[in-house]
């Protein structure tokens, strides 16, 4: 078999761990293999002023893009933060007007932005020398290969990365899926599970054909803006069935807004959105009907509706104190009827119908497979019973189609302790494995072959 | 997926009249027993969120008329600011309820094209009676939802003792129901 030329030096090693950065729409994991959680969670946005000091840029002084702040325009390349540091600084200057999301719908949009955002999460907030680093960067699904080469092009020329490796989402989603659940089984049956890592490893070199036995299924991953349910049998991700929804983590918040704006609560619009988000994010959950729950609020009042309080306004002084009602069940509901969201265009389809349509269009030999590997990422599944109003959904779904005497669908929607940062998760584990060496494309590859080496990137390989 | 009416089968053995069928309402009082009025007062805020509704059959009909005419009872009482005391609003609906309003076949009838226009006098005076009395019975059970009970009850959030309209109710005043408004 050809040896990489990167020789027998060992890619991945404790004291010179890989880099995994995955960035998404709304917000970059970025952090170290072999760790469980990224060390970072800042949202994609490079904004005005200087880091770690914010500048209130001069009146007058604003152009477009991120010029004409404080180092003049000969310094303003360097004049810029990224994450909560640029979402602060734009709102202690203009309201908002110079962020720049580079990364729109998954897909990054704006090379510049993202060259610079990584620049700052390498060196700013990582404090990396990525020369002696390998990095493993995250693509969304039907990604262009032209996009793997202007990463490559960027991490290898600009920053001199000794490796890189452009994993697809949804793979290292299921991969965080089974590997957790390995190891629950694993720590379940008496294994030491300090050494998480290496164990779910070791385990993955047990055999290849185990592993591509695993990663059959379908991932949901629910961004903030967007929703994509990916089929993937034996490593291979399906393209030509892979659905994207309108409807994701900004839809909800837009709906907990409209619903306060709606009643009257006085929420200061400048902090809409992020009350919203955090009621979103701390007081709302999937119910199983609509209407019944309807009627639970109705008949036990005390127990579901809440007071919040938002903390001081910042023009009056006065605490913003806001009741929480329906919008706390009803937002997440947008997933599975899209009818009462007003961002979903007619005719979107609920999520369970979706997912149904996914694995309808795949090969009938893995349709059960399929059914039996619903696998979920993204922050925005994380509300109480998802998993469980998925699977019933889509059994309700299912067997409706059934004929009389058919042997019912089995159908597992798989929640794990990882799922908000599953795609992270499992570029860590993927960077983890003694196979990494063979399959990330190193620095002398590059430098003989270009960056069209890095079109493919293979899950696994037979040593 | 909106929810439906369970007075849409063809088995309800109700007398049928311009397309909707003439159930005949629960007047008993507290313990009202599943009537239209019943149906669309529960229905009324999951349905108000959507903005698509497939008609299928005669009691999603008046299920629709009844949301929309819940809709215009909220808007009436929204109108004024702050929400009216118990009482007025009573009297508020009251008088809603019984106000002129079009019948199908007239001018100003929100669902026109869904329902039949009545075919003599005799039906025209049924359908208006049938209108007039659902209408008037969703103005006192729409009180009991927003005011709470006649003794007012603490811990319900919003109506503290018939001061004000319970305002989780009042939110839905802005909706409008497939955009037809009465």
């Amino acid at each position: 078999m050809a040896q990489p030329l990167g020789g027998p030096v060992p890619i991945w090693s404790p004291t010179r761990p890989a880099v995994v950065m995955d960035c998404g729409t709304g917000f970059s994991k970025i952090g170290f293999a072999g760790n469980a959680e990224p060390s970072f969670v800042i949202p994609t946005v490079l904004g005005p002023g200087t880091p770690s000091t914010v500048s209130v840029p001069a009146s007058g002084a604003a152009t477009a893009g991120l010029g004409g702040r404080p180092g003049g325009p000969l310094l303003s390349d360097l004049d810029f933060t990224i994450g909560e540091e640029a979402l602060a600084a734009a709102t202690a200057g203009s309201a908002g007007a110079d962020l720049t999301w580079p990364v729109r719908r998954g897909m990054v949009s704006d090379w510049d932005a993202m060259e610079r955002f990584w620049q700052r999460s390498l060196f700013h907030y990582l404090r990396v020398d990525p020369e002696e680093h390998c990095v493993v960067v995250t693509e969304p699904p039907l990604n262009p290969p032209e996009a793997r080469e202007a990463m490559a092009e960027i991490m290898f020329e600009t920053f001199n990365v000794s490796g890189l490796y452009v994993g697809v989402q949804a793979v290292l989603a299921l991969y965080a899926g089974w590997a957790s659940a390995d190891r629950a089984a694993k720590a379940a049956s008496g294994a030491s599970s300090s050494a998480g890592g290496a164990s779910a490893a070791s385990a993955s070199a047990s055999s290849a054909a185990a592993v591509s036995a695993h990663l059959t299924g379908v991932v949901v991953d629910v961004g903030e803006g967007v929703t994509h349910i990916i089929p993937v049998v034996d490593g291979y991700v399906l393209g030509g069935g892979i659905k994207s929804l309108p409807v994701a983590g900004r839809a909800v918040t837009g709906f907990v807004q409209q619903m306060l704006r709606d009643r009257g609560e006085p929420v200061p619009p400048e902090m809409s959105l992020e009350a919203c988000r955090r009621i979103k994010e701390g007081h709302c959950y999937v119910a199983p009907d609509m209407l019944r729950e309807f009627g639970r609020y109705d008949r036990d009042a005390a127990k579901y509706f809440r007071t919040l309080s938002l903390g001081p306004n910042p023009r009056t002084g006065q605490d913003i104190c806001v009741d929480l009602g329906y919008e706390r069940f009803l937002a997440p509901e947008v997933f599975f009827s899209p009818g009462i969201s007003g961002v979903a265009p007619a005719g979107t389809p609920s999520l369970a119908r979706a997912v149904d349509d996914v694995i309808q269009a795949c090969p009938i030999d893995t349709r059960r497979a399929l059914y039996g590997n619903v696998v979920l990422s993204g922050g925005s599944t994380m509300f109480k019973n998802f998993g469980r109003r998925l699977a019933a959904d889509m059994t309700a779904a299912t067997s409706r189609r059934l004929q009389p005497g058919a042997t019912a669908i089995e159908i597992a929607v798989r929640s794990h302790a990882m799922q908000r940062f599953a795609v992270w998760f499992g570029g860590s584990l993927m960077a983890c494995d003694p196979a990494f060496g063979s399959v990330c494309h190193t620095r002398e590859q590059y430098q003989e072959y270009g960056p069209s080496i890095c079109r493919t990137n293979y899950v696994f390989r037979d040593a | 997926m909106a929810y439906h009416s369970h007075f849409n089968g063809d088995t309800t053995g109700f007398k049928l009249c311009c397309g909707i069928p003439l159930v005949p309402l629960n007047t008993a009082g507290a313990e009202a027993g599943f009537d239209p009025v019943e149906e669309a007062i529960e229905l009324f805020r999951p349905n108000s969120l959507f903005k698509n509704f497939e008609f299928r059959g005669g009691g999603d009909k008046l299920l629709v008329y009844l949301i929309i005419f819940i809709n215009s009872c909220l808007r009436r009482l929204a109108e004024r600011k702050p929400g009216p005391p118990r009482e007025e609003a009573r009297q508020l609906l009251y008088a809603h309820a019984h106000d002129r309003f079009a019948l199908p076949g007239q001018a100003g009838f929100p669902l026109s094209g869904l329902f039949t226009a009545p075919a003599s006098r005799e039906e025209e005076e049924i359908i208006r009676t049938y209108l007039r009395q659902c209408r008037e019975e969703v103005g006192r059970r729409l009180l009991d939802r927003l005011y709470g009970p006649a003794a007012a009850v603490p811990g319900v959030p919003g109506a503290t003792a018939s001061s004000a309209p319970n305002k989780h109710w009042m939110a839905f005043a802005n909706r409008r129901f497939l955009d037809r408004t009465m």
